[in-house]
């Protein structure tokens, strides 16, 4: 149990880096790529077949994604860890700890390997 | 008698009821907001998942990103994720304490200066994203 707590820094560091992300980017993508292109609001050569190619193969745009997915899971797993707790669930704190960073910890390794692979 | 660790510590343990935290807004918003951080992680999971058919599936892609699900599931989670902004960005005050010369800058300034900076990146990101500016 006190393994996982005492590096609660560790966890806390990634949460606040999550929270920026989460803050200064993910609202615009929401916006850009879950509404405006899928809606036919942005014009066609900002999504063309070449020039999304051009871009998610480039190495500071894979970076920049792996950004964009691994530290908000890692926010996510901060709080969704506190938000159990405050449902008022005591029992396997520890298993509810490493369920939560495991799962951001996967979700990194995949995001990466996706990325690679792209 | 019992020996065990449990019944030597026979110390009252209280517990909050199941609903707490629909007894009042302010209990129920900061259940929100940590709730936000859900919608954001699972649609940037979701977004991650499209970006290899990007290259490779262009079509599929397409149709991945067009669907109605997407849309709506996209729309909500800018509901929630723009709580996360107001909540977090109305923290910084609070959290950083920043002193220009000898006076510290107030915390509602700091504040101010956030919300600044997220609106500009958020303007460029749309332009690069939006716009074949960036990589023509």
């Amino acid at each position: 149990m006190y393994k996982i707590n005492t590096i609660e820094p560790l966890w806390w560091g990634l949460f606040g880096a999550g929270g920026f992300i989460a803050a200064f980017l993910l609202p615009v993508h929401m916006l850009v790529n879950g509404m405006l292109i899928p809606l036919g609001a942005a014009p066609q050569e900002a999504y063309s077949p070449q020039r999304l190619a051009a871009l998610v193969s480039h190495p500071v745009v894979k970076l920049y994604l792996l950004a964009l997915v691994s530290l908000p899971l890692f926010h996510w797993a901060h709080r969704f860890r506190y938000l159990l707790f405050d449902l008022g669930i005591h029992g396997g704190r520890t298993a509810i700890a490493f369920l939560c960073y495991g799962a951001a910890i996967v979700g990194t390794v995949v995001a990466a390997w996706t990325l690679v692979r792209v | 008698m019992a020996t065990s660790a449990e019944s030597r510590t026979r110390a009252y343990r209280w517990r909050m009821p199941v609903a707490w935290w629909l007894k009042s807004t302010h209990y129920t918003l900061y259940m929100v907001r940590e709730l936000t951080a859900v919608f954001g992680a699972l649609w940037a999971i979701l977004f991650l998942a499209q970006v290899p058919l990007m290259k490779a599936d262009y079509a599929g892609w397409l149709s991945q990103m067009r669907s109605p699900g997407w849309v709506l599931f996209s729309f909500v989670s800018l509901l929630f994720v723009l709580y996360h902004v107001w909540t977090w960005f109305n923290l910084m005050g609070s959290v950083l304490y920043i002193r220009l010369g000898k006076s510290p800058i107030p915390g509602t300034a700091i504040n101010a200066l956030m919300f600044a900076v997220w609106a500009v990146a958020s303007i460029v990101i749309a332009l690069v994203v939006a716009t074949p500016i960036l990589v023509g």
